[in-house]
């Protein structure tokens, strides 16, 4: 499972990003998941400006889904970006840290 | 994360973390530091992190405290030598480190002072890298069973238990002390709430836990809300509010 292909659909401000994981024989047999990549065509630059508006966490997942995004959310001039630009919508979350067992637990509180 | 004398700092979005050095004197054999108090905080004009701890040697009478930070950015510990310092935990059982409330770019513990017998808000400044002192609010009672500081929203605050109560006091201008305010009363019901230490504010409501085994929320008006339990283990857990962000520490190579 070493490819991966990405489709971009931007409605209303919302980005969904659906990742189809494929091997390398599946992606000769499925032309379909092939002619998907070329959505994927977009500027550089404005692929930069959605993801810095995405939440924590899907922009974790997303790190998975090429080297180049990997790089790109792991910089941390992104991260600095990141943070100011989302400072409105800053999200938290609860951490609960148990004294004897090892065991780390995290809530939303926010829903 | 303090456990001992092992300190890490953790973002626990990116679960990126990073292994504090023990600061030089700790690997000392004649003395045995225990840390009393302790933060970690963000200083802006430097974009640098620190983690503050104030420790004495256990095998000396009287408390001689150490000051130091350790910078994030220049990876090392640095002592503040000359400061007299009369500050003590008075407070937390169990040889617990106090940890610093953040705010305005400035750690803050209640401490007890030694000289004057009196409590006092110590304040570490992460950009002047120096502490100073405040006094805690007028008529605040400090015989109640439990109190510490917090962080109301974005304000310096104050809770203390008292019976079946819990006095919130928020400093409504940072460093005027005339703007301390008592500003709710929580009652608690002894059979469902017996105690409550808040921690944090989420859209305006209260969060705080009941000795560590439940979260309970209450809202800005003092009403109570709900309670949850998460704790099975009846010595309860420690609970932390986080922002989620991808931020690294600098060069961070974890």
């Amino acid at each position: 499972m070493k490819s991966s292909t990405s489709i971009l659909m931007i409605t209303e401000g919302f980005i969904i990003i659906t990742l189809i994981l494929q091997t390398k024989s599946s992606a000769k047999k499925n032309k379909k998941h092939m002619e998907k990549k070329t959505l994927l065509h977009l500027p550089h630059e404005l692929i930069i400006e959605i993801l810095l508006r995405l939440p924590v966490k899907s922009l974790i997942r997303f790190k998975c889904v090429s080297k180049s995004w990997f790089c790109l959310i792991s910089d941390p001039h992104f991260a600095n970006s990141h943070f100011q630009l989302t400072a409105p919508t800053h999200t938290h979350r609860i951490l609960l840290i148990s004294t004897l067992a090892p065991k780390i637990l995290s809530i939303d509180l926010e829903v | 994360m303090h456990t001992n004398s092992n300190i890490y700092v953790w973002n626990p979005s990116t679960g990126l973390h990073k292994q504090i050095p023990l600061s030089p004197i700790d690997s000392r054999l004649d003395a045995n530091y225990l840390c009393y108090l302790y933060g970690f905080g963000y200083d802006k004009l430097r974009d640098d992190y620190l983690v503050v701890s104030v420790s004495y040697d256990t095998t000396l009478d009287g408390i001689h405290s150490r000051l130091e930070f350790f910078s994030m950015r220049d990876t090392k510990w640095k002592e503040i030598e000359g400061t007299y310092f009369p500050y003590v935990n008075n407070y937390t059982s169990n040889n617990a480190p106090r940890i610093g409330s953040l705010v305005n770019g400035a750690l803050h513990w209640l401490t007890l002072h030694e000289d004057l017998m009196m409590d006092v808000i110590l304040a570490f400044d992460l950009t002047e890298r120096k502490f100073l002192e405040m006094p805690v609010p007028d008529g605040f009672d400090q015989e109640l069973e439990g109190c510490d500081l917090w962080v109301f929203g974005e304000f310096l605050s104050l809770w203390a238990v008292g019976e079946d109560i819990v006095e919130i006091w928020v400093m409504k201008e940072y460093k005027v002390h005339s703007s301390w305010t008592k500003t709710l009363v929580l009652s608690l019901d002894g059979n469902f709430i017996p105690y409550f230490s808040p921690f944090c504010t989420v859209s305006g409501d209260i969060i705080g836990t009941n000795g560590g085994t439940e979260l309970v929320k209450y809202d800005d008006k003092g009403r109570f809300l709900e309670h949850r339990p998460y704790c099975n283990d009846p010595g309860g857990s420690q609970v932390a509010l986080y922002t989620e962000s991808l931020l690294s520490l600098p060069s961070n190579s974890a």
